[in-house]
């Protein structure tokens, strides 16, 4: 196999390496995000978020104040490469999913770590809304959380 | 009244959502789903396109030849003994043309090539090739005309046209996953060398080829020696490297068996007088040291 | 379970509230239907495979929902929401929220 194999293949090759990129540290990083969601979700239990319109019966409102909490997650080589052939053939993109779900976890936490900052920990009215990055070849979304922090007295 | 409701903070258990299929499987599962797709598109297609091809006018192969192949310019650089070559060649050509009924319109021109390669094969727009090779081998008129015969047949019944076209077909399919990928298969269909490769024949293709090489070489010499004499020349393929030409078709034994058949059905011989071949054609340059 | 975009269960009082519960999926229909959605396109009118397919991603996000709802011991899931994302060409995210709360017949 001489220099010209190497050469003329070397897309191939740079493929693969993307793609043992791709799912080695990103399943990695996937993994690390997770036990650090599960984490501050533990730590944040005593901050409630609801998405109820009207001040739960009971609760005296003092003030209130819209907090939000956002984040931008980008999809990494592999889960874009098999969502290429899942486009084809159809049916769930597991790979996204997860994504997702990351994606809303955090958003959802950072609102509620925005409200612990400005001392509250009742949020009402929690509303998400999500949207896709375009630009890159691989694909980012972005989800933002927002609501309205109550005070309580 | 009624108590307010209480507020809770409930977090739901982690594997609610399924992810059982591991992410390598399903892309193991999704690659063999699509190379199986795209194995079915490229036979599909390539079998469109064989019966396809040979529909498509003689005319438009010969355009293509004369687009593909720098012919003029060869036959200035030629020498008198090439040119010699190559009139006897093309005269035998057309002697053997003559008894097998090609289509108004269709004619072959048959050069020869200086190369060691025991082979000869029949590409677009009726040109046939014969490599010195394979000439050395033959020690006859008849085995020779037996030879141009069988290229000929496979000009006549447009096998090379649907060869073609099965070529450019895989490479177009191709060309759907990967444009470059589908170019370079391309490029190598109407190029040079790779023109023999993949012109396969079929079977079927073969046999119809020594049908005619066979009938042409009793309407000719009234007896089928050229045909078995041509055989007979190469040793099977199985044992000598350089018999490229009877590694590229099937069976000999198989084919000369179904030759001695339709021989006796004919009620011809294999067996003839034979004549030796023209000047021109036994008088070869000799083999370059460093052509295997 | 009582699934609802209101506010309050009709007829029922609202003992607890357990917090926001979410359901999503990400779906895709096959090469075969999108091509013939964009033959489609040159004479207007309905693409039945993606409304079906929208239909499913949402029956499938309001189950996933309504099964975290119920795994956190819920009863009913008021004040759901949609919100649909578009991942790539073909593919949508349908995502359904709504606040898992205790019921009881007032």
């Amino acid at each position: 196999m001489n220099t010209g194999f190497w050469l003329e293949t070397l897309n191939l090759w740079i493929l693969l390496a993307l793609l043992v990129l791709g799912y080695g540290v990103g399943r990695l990083l996937e993994r690390r995000h997770y036990q650090s969601i599960r984490a501050r979700e533990q730590a944040l239990r005593h901050v409630l978020a609801l998405n109820t319109r009207y001040v739960p019966e009971g609760v005296v409102a003092t003030g209130a104040q819209l907090v939000s909490g956002g984040v931008v997650i980008s999809s990494d080589y592999f889960k874009t490469f098999v969502a290429g052939f899942r486009a084809f053939f159809g049916g769930r993109f597991r790979g996204y999913e997860t994504l997702l779900e990351r994606a809303r976890r955090e958003a959802l936490l950072r609102l509620k770590e925005a409200a612990q900052a400005q001392g509250s920990t009742l949020v009402i009215g929690v509303r998400f809304e999500s949207t896709t990055i375009a630009g890159s070849s691989t694909h980012s979304v972005e989800v933002l959380a927002f609501g309205t922090a109550l005070k309580t007295a | 009244m009624s108590e307010p409701p209480r507020l809770e903070n409930r977090l739901p258990p982690e594997d609610l959502l399924e992810r059982d299929e591991h992410p390598l499987r399903e892309l193991a599962w999704l690659l063999a789903a699509s190379l199986a797709a795209l194995a079915v598109l490229v036979l599909a297609t390539g079998f469109v396109a064989r019966w396809l091809a040979p529909k498509l006018p003689f005319e438009h192969e010969v355009a293509l030849a004369e687009r593909l192949f720098d012919e003029t310019r060869a036959l200035q650089k030629a020498d008198a003994a090439t040119r010699e070559r190559q009139a006897a060649l093309q005269a035998l050509a057309e002697r053997v043309a003559g008894v097998m009924a090609l289509p108004p319109g269709m004619q072959v021109i048959v050069t020869d090539e200086p190369s060691e390669l025991v082979n000869a094969y029949a590409t677009v727009g009726g040109r046939i090739r014969v490599f010195h090779g394979l000439l050395r081998r033959l020690e006859s008129e008849e085995a020779l005309a037996a030879l141009l015969a069988h290229e000929i047949a496979h000009v006549k019944h447009r096998h090379v046209a649907a060869g073609l076209g099965h070529g450019l077909a895989v490479a177009l399919a191709l060309s759907v996953v990967s444009p470059e990928g589908g170019a370079q298969v391309g490029q190598a269909v109407l190029g040079g060398a790779a023109q023999i490769a993949l012109l396969g024949y079929s079977r079927e293709a073969e046999r119809q080829a020594d049908a005619d090489a066979l009938a042409a070489s009793i309407a000719l010499y009234g007896h089928g020696g050229g045909v078995a004499a041509l055989f007979a020349a190469l040793p099977q393929a199985e044992g000598s490297s350089g018999t490229a030409w009877l590694r590229s078709h099937p069976e000999t034994a198989e084919r000369l068996a179904l030759l001695q058949a339709t021989a006796t059905a004919r009620g011809a011989r294999l067996q003839g007088p034979s004549t030796l071949l023209p000047a021109a054609l036994r008088a070869l340059p000799a083999a370059a040291p460093s052509a295997r | 379970m009582l699934v609802s975009n209101l506010e309050t269960a009709p007829g029922h009082r609202i003992t607890a509230h357990l917090g926001i519960v979410q359901g999503s999926t990400v779906r895709a229909k096959h090469a075969g239907k999108d091509i013939l959605a964009g033959f489609k396109n040159i004479v207007g009118g309905e693409l039945k495979a993606y409304t079906e397919l929208m239909q499913e991603a949402r029956a499938e996000a309001v189950e996933r929902m309504t099964a975290e709802a119920k795994a956190i011991g819920a009863n009913a899931v008021l004040n759901v929401r949609f919100v649909t994302t578009s991942i790539t060409a073909g593919a949508a995210e349908i995502l359904a929220y709504g606040s898992a709360v205790t019921i009881e017949p007032a």
